[in-house]
């Protein structure tokens, strides 16, 4: 063989003490481009190289497992796929989930330092609700704790002239609770404030939203159910 | 959501593992889960060559992670060889027997091997994978001319080979 290598001795073991060099990174450029080119053509240098690599991974079995940061996940998640649709509803809800006062706070913290403020409230219990089948219907309600409000919003479907949605609580027992009609419009954002009851309802409930009459259901019970979720514990992580 | 989730998947059973290799090498944890992220990032965008490359998937999954966290240290400023001493020539590679018992027979059959050699060569090759010492690196700890370091360990290497095909 021909190449950098040829001033070294030659010994029964040379191409395996170059494959493991190769492995550890032990090798100047140079000599890895030459050994690089003959692992295009020579298979059992390329054999040599994996059993190395698998015996040298093997020296990581006795380090002691050690998770990452919590958030680590998610940030990959991000990076690698995107914002995740929860996120970037719940985001563009924000300056809607403060008071006036606040909101004009929000605002001016954002102008005077280009990011959002850390603690910004956050939901306590979230619920995405999507139609299985029938005409394309997006709901999505967050719960904020510090203001006791539900926040509704219709994010895709439009609801048939003289019709409305209704989106409804259905507690783990019981007959479901209405939580008052969905905005017709896309984008639109309707606020409730809950009674202490329907609060405690909420974990292990489950929302749904109903085609009703103008005005919502007449007698009270949800008619036509178009789309239920649960209501879960908000996480970003 | 296919990919989120297989995604979602790989991360939670790999993610300990792979950390701990960041760690070891790296020695901070701020660095080492920059290092973790990348090596997902690079995972995920080469998923589907692992299958070419003739590794098993979790060989595959550490090499990567190992040599993304070597890569930044070697990038580090300065050279981290300035301040080594012999001292740190105890690496901690060698588990103690209840640890060995949980081992894989590849890294029961490795370590039985790397009890053969000469001590400092063992450690000499920890130090090269875990903590991706360089030729110099390793010259500059035990004070040995770097030619006869790199034969001291190339030795090492194929004895360490023999032994591993008996």
């Amino acid at each position: 063989m021909s190449g950098p290598q040829t001033d070294r001795p030659d010994g029964p073991g040379e191409d395996d003490a170059l494959a493991a060099e190769y492995v550890l990174g032990l090798m100047s450029p140079e000599e890895v481009a030459a050994f690089e080119a003959r692992l295009d053509v020579e298979p059992r240098l390329v054999a040599r190289v994996v059993g190395w690599t698998e015996d040298f991974a093997a020296l990581t079995e006795s380090l002691p497992e050690t998770a990452p940061a919590p958030q680590l996940k998610r940030r990959i998640e991000v990076l690698a796929f995107g914002d995740a649709p929860r996120r970037s509803w719940w985001r563009s809800l924000l300056p809607y989930a403060l008071g006036a006062v606040a909101a004009a706070v929000f605002g001016w913290a954002v102008m005077i330092s280009g990011f959002l403020v850390p603690d910004l409230p956050e939901p306590l219990y979230v619920a995405d609700l999507e139609a299985a089948e029938g005409p394309p219907l997006l709901v999505h309600a967050g719960y904020i704790a510090e203001t006791n409000e539900l926040l509704i919003r219709r994010d895709a479907g439009l609801v048939p002239e003289g019709r409305d949605n209704e989106l409804w609580l259905v507690p783990g027992e019981g007959a479901p609770i209405s939580l008052g009609l969905v905005p017709r419009e896309t984008g639109v954002i309707s606020r409730r404030v809950l009674p202490p009851a329907l609060v405690a309802a909420l974990e292990g409930g489950t929302l749904a939203v109903s085609e009703e009459p103008a005005g919502g259901a007449p007698d009270g019970v949800p008619s036509d159910v178009r789309a239920i979720g649960p209501v879960l514990p908000f996480t970003e992580t | 959501m296919g990919d989120r989730q297989a995604f979602s998947a790989l991360y939670d059973r790999t993610s300990a593992k792979l950390f701990s290799i960041c760690l070891r090498v790296l020695g901070d944890r701020a660095e080492a889960e920059e290092a973790l992220q990348e090596a997902f990032l690079r995972i995920w965008g080469r998923a589907d060559m692992y299958r070419a490359n003739g590794f098993s998937p979790m060989t595959w999954l550490i090499t990567l992670s190992r040599n993304v966290a070597i890569d930044r240290r070697r990038r580090r400023v300065p050279e981290p060889g300035a301040g080594l001493d012999a001292a740190d020539l105890v690496a901690d590679a060698a588990p103690g027997p209840e640890a060995q018992a949980e081992m894989s027979s590849e890294a029961r059959a490795l370590h039985a091997c790397l009890d053969g050699l000469a001590p400092d060569r063992a450690d000499m090759v920890a130090r090269v994978y875990l903590d991706g010492w360089s030729y110099a690196d390793l010259s500059a700890a035990t004070g040995v001319k770097l030619n006869t370091v790199r034969t001291w360990l190339r030795r090492s290497l194929i004895e360490l080979k023999e032994c591993l095909s008996r």
